[in-house]
């Protein structure tokens, strides 16, 4: 929680390290996307060599979200999910 | 709101008119020495320590600036002020800057202990205090309210219209503008210059 006298806001901060099984690829964007069962909606895209993100206002609600590389062709890998309670 | 400020006003005004009284009755007597009053404009400044806990390691402790009109008789006197205080700080986490305002306007009754030189009072009042805290990462919220204050302090004439006034200022106002129930009370030590009329 980051908080001042009176408001305050919740943050979420992912973060993620290269997996070795993309060696070789050209992983120039990471998505993430917050999940609604199965459905998801996209959060934000990062440059390729970022591996930290926070998510501001991010309420108290438990939130799933799913990070995908991106390679320079546009191809999206499969996604690493990790639910914030 | 309207309400309270007419009810200060009265304070004021029957303050006003007990004086004019004794100054009636006596019309035929003679003359008393002149005695010291309380009725005064005071500019002040003052030393803010916040109650609410949660203050401090946000924005700290901070100054007060204020003017002060007093009217009244020998020993009961109206008081109304207006105040400002504003303080820089620090989200907790991220450390990014926030800012607090507070403007309140504060009257009541003081009671003059003694007539000496030094004139020690005690009063209480009530007053409406504006709270405002904005910042880039949430917004704004702000929230006003009416509460109570208590005070005590002393005067002291250091020529016939000027005198020097410290005192001490408790008010306590709790409210809830935005995510927390908060308190913008708290305690003042405070220093004026009055001009004495």
């Amino acid at each position: 929680m980051n908080r001042t006298f009176s408001q305050a806001e919740y943050i979420n901060i992912l973060s993620w390290r290269t997996d070795p099984a993309n060696e070789g690829l050209d992983i120039t964007q990471y998505r993430i996307y917050t999940m609604s069962g199965d459905t998801p909606t996209l959060l934000v895209e990062l440059a390729g060599d970022q591996i930290e993100y926070s998510h501001r206002k991010a309420g108290q609600a438990s939130i799933t979200y799913a990070l995908r590389a991106v390679t320079s062709s546009g191809r999206e890998g499969a996604p690493a999910l990790v639910t914030v309670q | 709101m309207i309400r309270k400020i007419g009810i200060v006003l009265v304070l004021l005004w029957v303050s006003h008119v007990l004086q004019a009284q004794q100054a009636t009755v006596n019309e035929n007597a003679p003359a008393p020495p002149k005695e010291n009053t309380l009725s005064m404009f005071v500019g002040r400044f003052g030393f803010f320590l916040a109650s609410d806990s949660e203050f401090k390691p946000i924005y700290g402790n901070g100054v007060v600036f204020g003017g002060e009109l007093r009217l009244g008789g020998r020993r009961i006197t109206g008081w109304l002020e207006g105040n400002y205080r504003a303080r820089t700080g620090k989200f907790s986490f991220t450390k990014e800057e926030t800012k607090v305002n507070v403007l309140a306007i504060e009257g009541g009754a003081l009671y003059k202990i003694n007539s000496g030189k030094i004139m020690p009072y005690v009063g209480a009042g009530l007053g409406y205090y504006m709270y405002k805290e904005t910042n880039q990462p949430i917004g704004e919220a702000k929230k006003s309210n009416i509460s109570f204050c208590v005070v005590g302090g002393a005067s002291m004439r250091v020529l016939k219209s000027l005198a020097l006034d410290c005192r001490i200022k408790y008010s306590t106002c709790s409210m809830q503008p935005a995510d927390f129930k908060v308190n913008i009370g708290g305690l003042t030590f405070g220093l004026g210059l009055g001009l004495g009329f």
